[in-house]
């Protein structure tokens, strides 16, 4: 627990990248579990959604009048929980690593992005009429130990079905939404969202102190909760599941790195049942030639950050397939290995093939090693693309 | 014009010939002699069209798409500008440079100011070595990390391009500590990965790379070029200096037609960094005390590094390790034959001959026109003053540059620093490590060059404040 809410500074290469690689993925399709997964349609008509036609539709936005963030910041809470509007980018990425009552995982997605096409105008009938930013978000839920799902996505073009009211304290795309208490040292937040055959609502409370990215050089700006406490239920036509557990939550807006491009990420989020997260993101030519980075962020207990490189870290694929080429096929066991850390990490959901704007694949994950020379089990998500399907 | 190779095949069998010579004549290939080194004839060259085209052709035609670039880099401050630069150049920093590539992207890459200019009190100087470049990360991942922002196809083949090439000499250029360079290293990496007639890029290695830790260097004044019959501090670079000048553009050359390109203007950059002269002491000299330290410089000094004055004198003379006493490593790898496989190289490439790579198993005594702007000192930057290097006893074992802020010491000439209790090896924090000077590490060793330590402190200080004029 913590009292009145503080933030914390680090700069370091491992969170802006926990930063990046949150949106990097997060617009990366949450894998099509429920049949016929939905998407909303208010800013693009019918128009196929491709890596390339997204590129293409995202190549003509106006570079200028956009604000680039730029010197030294401070996070201002609960306010950078809100909409950075006049900054091109911006992501909101929630994962909650849950247990029913019976002690089955269950997990919960969820991903915002705004892109801006134009910034915004003081004119309220350009506003109403002219596309000025495109929205897109997915919701993904696990139950049954991860291997039944619900997925959706949504793209929109604002205007009040998806946008931010930093009065209200809340950030959404039709009935998904984020909502964030707005009073002076609130910790609180709530999820809701509903799809085609499921409702979640949690209730999320921040464990940890804010780190936010503190390189002045970069073009972003943002924050992680690395742990939040979470109750909330999960409804779908079989009943409502009550379930609890931790949470992490990224946030970043600036000039981030659109969908697509050369490079394809492994990213894992791992909530420790000794109070530590982890969060670690493997950075690696989507061609599969060259060197392969891993920086990590480790929160102990106490929430004291830790930043670790590959010097001392390593996020391979435990026991690959040697006929399988490296990049075909999305890897589901994974190890970890770090200073007084040894986790093995496996992916719960089922392996689907996936196509959306990028090709990736979310999905929870248990795991199961040792830190500082302790037993840990803990629960996760890990996120990848840049994998041909087989 | 640069007789150009139109016939490989032919010095592939000239080489072949030679090489069948080795044994008899050994000595002779490849190998300069102790003693005074000869001139040999320039192609002549414009020195304001070599100017321009330092500063604005695409010589290293490889790097990053310039969109890309700007996603991270929006502004360039101003102070890393110059403006005399063409087109889109005028707006990026000194050391990048632009071109639009054949697939229409366009391009931002390095150029030889990334290791030939450096600042004094805020000033830009040209041809003076960067004394803080730091070589100690791994370039790959630096490569990996700037295709964050690359977009579309195109984007992605430049980019892939450039970081092909870095994957390959990644391992030979990563220096122990901040402000070495790698160049010698970076060099005969490159020329491992290519063919040396057609210039084709390999991805394994076409000969046995050069060992994986380059032995550091300090980036030597170009307006020493003035004076100097060869380049580089064992004499190397022999003959058409020209040609060897056009290595730098070895990471990224697509094939002798581009190299014949670049080579039409090298003279012309040749001529530029030659009509270069040495920036003068900014600040107050005491004219009676260095009046003094002339007299002292005449008597220690000049024998090896010329006179100044009226008629100045340079001896362009290289002397024996044994002689000089600095830090053997580097010279000895040169002309112990490990590296021969190199100058085979050049000999068979556009870049040379068999006369082009040539060193001697020793160092130049070096022109001291501007010494005082390129503390630190010898060949591997090991000493950080000229106050140390006058005071053998004094130099430090371990030092690291005081860089917050970085000033310059104009009683010491040279940059501020501390002397640290202990090395490299018991250091953990891998950031401290990087920028501690460890002089017991192999090729960074401070001993020798012990001239000077006879004086007096008033007599030191007084040639000390002689140099300053120079």
């Amino acid at each position: 627990m913590i009292g009145k809410l503080s933030t914390r500074t680090v700069g370091m290469a491992g969170l802006c990248l926990a930063v990046l690689g949150a949106l990097a993925v997060g617009v990366t399709r949450v894998i099509g579990g429920s049949e016929g997964a939905s998407g909303g349609d208010a800013g693009l008509g019918s128009v196929a959604l491709s890596v390339e036609a997204v590129e293409a539709f995202l190549a003509g936005t106006e570079e200028s009048g956009f604000v680039r963030p730029s010197g030294t910041w401070q996070l201002a809470l609960p306010e950078d929980h809100g909409g950075h509007s006049l900054s091109r980018a911006e992501t909101w990425v929630l994962a909650a690593h849950l247990e029913d009552a019976e002690g089955q995982p269950a997990s919960v997605q969820f991903a915002l992005s705004r892109f801006g096409l134009a910034p915004e105008t003081p004119d309220a009938a350009a506003v109403s009429w002219e596309l000025r930013s495109l929205y897109h978000a997915a919701v993904a839920v696990w139950q049954g130990g991860g291997a039944e799902m619900h997925a959706e996505e949504r793209f929109s073009r604002g205007a009040g079905a998806a946008g931010q009211d930093g009065e209200a304290g809340e950030v959404w795309l039709d009935d998904w939404t984020l909502s964030y208490a707005t009073e002076e040292g609130a910790r609180d937040l709530t999820f809701t969202a509903r799809l085609d055959s499921v409702r979640v609502a949690l209730e999320l409370t921040m464990a940890k102190p804010p780190e936010q990215t503190a390189d002045a050089d970069q073009p972003f700006r943002g924050f992680v909760v690395p742990r939040l406490t979470v109750s909330g239920r999960i409804e779908t036509e079989d009943g409502v599941t009550p379930v609890s557990g931790t949470a992490w939550l990224d946030r970043a807006w600036g000039e981030l790195p659109l969908p697509g491009g050369p490079l394809g990420y492994d990213r894992l989020q791992v909530q420790l049942d000794d109070g530590s997260d982890l969060s670690l993101v493997r950075t690696r030519r989507r061609d599969g030639r060259g060197v392969v980075t891993v920086d990590g962020l480790l929160f102990d207990p106490a929430g004291e950050a830790e930043t670790l490189s590959e010097d001392v870290l390593s996020m391979a694929q435990h026991n690959a397939d040697a006929t399988r080429p490296a990049l075909v096929g999305f890897p589901r066991v994974w190890r970890v290995s770090g200073p007084e850390l040894d986790l093995q990490v496996e992916a719960l959901g089922p392996d689907r093939e996936v196509s959306f704007v990028v090709g990736g694949w979310t999905v929870p994950v248990r795991v199961e090693g040792e830190r500082a020379g302790v037993p840990v089990t803990g629960l996760g998500t890990l996120q990848m693309t840049g994998y041909e399907t087989p | 014009m640069m007789p150009f190779r139109a016939l490989p095949g032919l010095a592939a069998v000239v080489v072949l010939l030679l090489t069948g010579c080795k044994d008899e004549e050994g000595a002779r290939l490849y190998r300069s002699e102790i003693g005074a080194v000869s001139a040999s004839e320039q192609r002549p060259g414009d020195p304001a069209a070599g100017e321009r085209a330092l500063l604005n052709e695409p010589y290293v035609s490889c790097g990053i798409p310039y969109d890309a670039y700007r996603r991270v880099a929006p502004e360039t401050p101003t102070a890393d500008r110059m403006p005399d630069r063409e087109g889109r150049n005028a707006e990026l920093p000194y050391a990048l440079t632009s071109h639009v590539n054949a697939d229409g992207v366009e391009i931002v890459s390095s150029n030889c100011l990334t290791c030939h200019a450096g600042r004094i009190d805020g000033e830009l100087i040209v041809g003076l070595g960067d004394a803080f470049g730091d070589f100690t990360a791994d370039p790959r991942r630096l490569a990996l990390q700037s295709g964050t922002y690359v977009r579309g196809e195109a984007e992605t083949k430049a980019w892939a391009h450039w970081a092909d090439r870095l994957e390959g000499i990644a391992p030979y250029i990563q220096t122990r500590t901040v402000g070495v360079n790698p160049a010698t290293n970076l060099t005969w990496a490159l020329m491992a990965h290519r063919d040396p007639e057609t210039l084709a890029w390999s991805e394994a290695p076409l000969i046995d790379p050069p060992p994986q830790e380059p032995l550091p260097l300090s980036v030597p004044p170009w307006w020493n070029m003035r004076k100097k019959s060869a380049m580089f501090y064992t004499t190397i670079g022999r003959g058409d200096h020209a040609h060897f000048m056009l290595l730098a553009s070895m990471l990224c050359v697509e094939g002798v037609e581009e190299l014949a390109r670049i080579d039409a203007y090298a003279p012309d950059i040749r001529a530029y960094i030659s009509s270069l002269e040495a920036p003068p002491w900014p600040w107050p000299i005491d004219a009676g005390r260095a009046a003094e330290g002339e007299a002292i410089y005449a008597d220690e000094c000049s024998a090896c590094h010329g006179t100044y004055g009226a008629e100045e004198t340079y001896p362009n003379r290289i002397y024996d390790l044994d002689e000089i006493g600095t830090d053997p490593a580097y010279a000895t790898a040169a002309t112990d034959g490990s590296r021969d496989r190199f100058y085979d190289w050049v000999a068979r490439s556009p870049y040379g001959d068999v006369h082009t790579a040539a060193p001697a198993p020793g160092y130049i005594a070096p022109p001291l026109d501007g010494v005082w702007a390129t503390a630190p000192y010898l060949h591997n930057g090991s000493v950080p003053s000229m106050a140390a290097l006058l005071a053998p006893a004094t130099r430090p074992r371990f030092w690291r540059h005081l860089t917050a802020p970085r000033s310059y010491d104009r009683d010491a000439m040279g940059w501020r620093f501390e002397t640290l209790d202990a090395g490299q090896a018991s250091e953990d924090d891998p950031e401290v490590r990087r920028t501690t000077y460890d002089t017991t590490l192999r090729g960074y060793g401070n001993g020798g060059h012990e001239y000077g330590s006879d004086l007096s402190p008033a007599h030191r200080a007084a040639l000390i404040e002689y140099l300053k004029t120079l």
